[in-house]
């Protein structure tokens, strides 16, 4: 099976990205970094997100292909722990980065970038959801799952997939952001469209309610728990 | 005797310690706070317990170089 990364590495390519885009591509790291004060040069990696968004809404691919280089695994997560398989997930990434694209050229930086971008997914996300569910309606084919992904049927994420399944649908969402993606209790609030405070005591019921699941489901074996080497 | 009968910070507020979303006063309000009592240590422990499972589950699977830079 292909790894991760090297699925990743295979979405849109550098060659394609100004095709992608539909940009000019004269835009280089020097006009790139017009914004700032000290008017230097900095590498591209050194820039934030929010400055290499506004240069790839200006036309920097470079910028575009730093942010890619940044977010393609996190994406990639982001969608494989909601979709029942990889090719769904890796669709799913490139689909996002393609709206990124897309949107480019009306961006205003409102939020942080990260937040931005997985509102897009989130987006991505549910529209995928409505179609297998309208699949799964009309046509019959199988509902798919939307609870995280599995790769193998080892215990320990089998126990964790399980657990976190049984959560409430939101409590569920606010677990992984936090959990997976790390996002603050602001951002989460801001890309649930809910108060931090509601943030917090949805969090507070979520890991409750794992740690309970756990406890009751937890391997005999405590030596399972600790494997380094398998995956939710 | 117990002389510890209330807990200035509920267990929501611990939780938000433990992730580092109090501010700096807070947060050194609950430390202060943990030294004294050993029900809230208890409680940040269990925190930390919990919030170490879904990680380390979730890096084995591929996003390890994804975790380290972050």
């Amino acid at each position: 099976m292909k790894g991760a990364g090297g699925m990743m590495d295979d979405l849109l390519p550098a060659g394609d990205l100004h095709s992608m885009a539909g940009k000019p591509g004269g835009m280089d790291r020097a006009s790139m970094n017009s914004g700032t004060n000290s008017g230097a040069v900095m590498p591209v990696a050194e820039n934030s997100d929010e400055q290499l968004m506004r240069a790839f809404s200006r036309g920097s691919n470079d910028a575009f292909s730093a942010l890619f280089v940044r977010y393609k695994q996190p994406l990639f997560g982001f969608f494989w722990r909601r979709v029942a398989d990889r090719a769904q997930a890796e669709e799913l990434t490139q689909e996002a980065f393609v709206a990124v694209i897309r949107a480019a050229p009306r961006y205003e930086q409102s939020a942080r970038f990260r937040t931005y971008l997985y509102a897009i997914a989130l987006k991505i996300l549910r529209a995928h959801r409505r179609k297998a569910a309208f699949r799964a309606t009309f046509l019959g084919s199988p509902t798919e799952q939307v609870e995280p992904a599995a790769e193998s049927g080892v215990v320990t994420q089998l126990f964790m997939r399980e657990a976190i399944r049984k959560l409430e649908v939101m409590d569920r969402e606010i677990l992984l952001l936090r959990e997976f993606e790390q996002l603050s209790y602001g951002e989460i609030a801001e890309l649930l469209n809910l108060p931090v405070n509601t943030v917090r005591s949805r969090l507070f019921r979520a890991r409750t309610a794992l740690r309970e699941l756990l406890s009751e489901n937890a391997p005999t074996n405590s030596r399972e728990m600790s494997r380094p080497e398998e995956g939710i | 005797m117990n002389f510890v009968t209330t807990h200035p910070f509920a267990a929501e507020e611990l939780m938000a310690f433990c992730d580092g979303e109090l501010s700096a006063q807070d947060s050194q309000a609950v430390e202060i706070h943990l030294a004294g009592c050993r029900d809230c240590a208890d409680k940040v422990r269990q925190f930390h317990e919990t919030l170490a499972v879904a990680p380390r589950v979730e890096c084995a699977s591929g996003f390890k170089a994804y975790r380290r830079g972050r």
